[in-house]
């Protein structure tokens, strides 16, 4: 129940804050972008593998993109900068990478995913590579925290 | 065996204790969040309506106060595309869809479209010296309204219909003609958009 608490009140901390947030509900099998209090995307859940132990709270580590057969590389320090300057867009490959250890992902690259991880469709998270910014936050909503 | 006899009943007081403890917290957590779900409640609850622009999905959405969609419309957005002018110029634009929060700043019907800079480069036309020249002015192109959410960055109509759901725009939004009726007749001006 604590850590319930401790969500929603994150929650309450991000609307307060009037800025973009993402709010991963584990219970509605949702992830959805805010602004705020307004609603701006859902993204329904393909998988998803979440212990009941990770922090409520969260922000954005790194912006994970695939070049080529290279390991995975935050943009800010791929070795090819010309092709960041051309690629600012996310691909089907990318993946957004929390600080609670938390992966968003939506490419089967990334099978088999190591917990805590999250799998979208590659729509909705090439939507939200391109729109979150760096450290943008996200709470992890405990299934039946309403109840 | 004596010691155990004696000490059993502070043990007996210590598990009471442990568990008054446990009830007690367990009952300030409830409290809580009930107040928790009170405090939420009330602030996820926004005044107006508002309007969501996905320029990913190319989407324009309107939502009401509880975030149920009222009208969800395809759209043309910024194509993110650079464009360089003459060079002796140095005019140098970048097309796409600002993001963030806007409000309706005014609505407009029947818009005339004043031709910036850069669609007279694009056509290799020469740019008009006065900014009073006709050259400058069209009427029609945006059809029949505008919906302001910036200076110049406006939801408008279009002429060409086969480009909704594509980023193709300098900028704008364009939406088919019964989706800008709809939105003009019912959004009013000071209400939120998000640009995502």
């Amino acid at each position: 129940m604590a850590r319930m608490n401790d969500a929603i009140e994150a929650w309450i901390a991000h609307i307060d804050s009037d800025r973009p947030f993402l709010l991963l509900d584990i219970g509605a099998g949702e992830l959805r972008l805010y602004h705020g209090a307004a609603l701006l995307r859902r993204c329904p859940l393909v998988a998803a593998v979440v212990d009941s132990n990770r922090a409520v709270s969260q922000r954005l580590r790194g912006r994970i993109r695939r070049y080529g057969a290279e390991p995975f590389q935050p943009t800010s320090a791929g070795p090819f900068d010309w092709e960041q300057y051309l690629a600012q867009e996310g691909d089907d490959e990318c993946a957004l990478w929390f600080d609670g250890g938390l992966l968003v992902y939506a490419h089967e690259v990334w099978l088999p995913a190591a917990p805590p991880a999250v799998r979208l469709a590659l729509e909705d998270l090439r939507a939200l590579f391109d729109t979150v910014a760096d450290s943008v936050g996200l709470v992890l909503l405990p299934a039946g925290w309403k109840d | 065996m004596k010691a155990v006899i004696l000490l059993r009943p502070f043990f007996y007081l210590l598990c009471l204790f442990l568990l008054v403890a446990a009830t007690s917290s367990a009952a300030d957590e409830d409290i809580r969040h009930r107040s928790l779900l009170d405090q939420l409640a009330a602030r996820q609850r926004v005044d107006t309506p508002y309007i969501v622009i996905d320029t990913r999905g190319n989407r324009v959405l309107l939502r009401d106060p509880e975030h149920r969609v009222l009208r969800d419309a395809v759209c043309a957005s910024g194509a993110a595309r650079r464009f360089e002018g003459p060079k002796p110029y140095k005019h140098n634009w970048i097309f796409s869809t600002p993001k963030g929060r806007f409000r309706v700043l005014r609505k407009v019907v029947d818009p005339i479209w004043t031709r910036p800079e850069w669609d007279f480069l694009e056509a290799g036309e020469e740019i008009p010296v006065f900014a009073e020249d006709s050259r400058r002015f069209q009427r029609g192109i945006l059809g029949s309204y505008a919906i302001y959410f910036l200076k110049d960055i406006m939801i408008h109509g279009t002429l060409y219909k086969v480009n909704l759901g594509k980023n193709i725009t300098h900028g704008c939004v364009r939406v088919d003609e019964q989706d800008l009726s709809y939105l003009y007749e019912n959004v009013e001006t000071g209400w939120p958009v998000y640009v995502f």
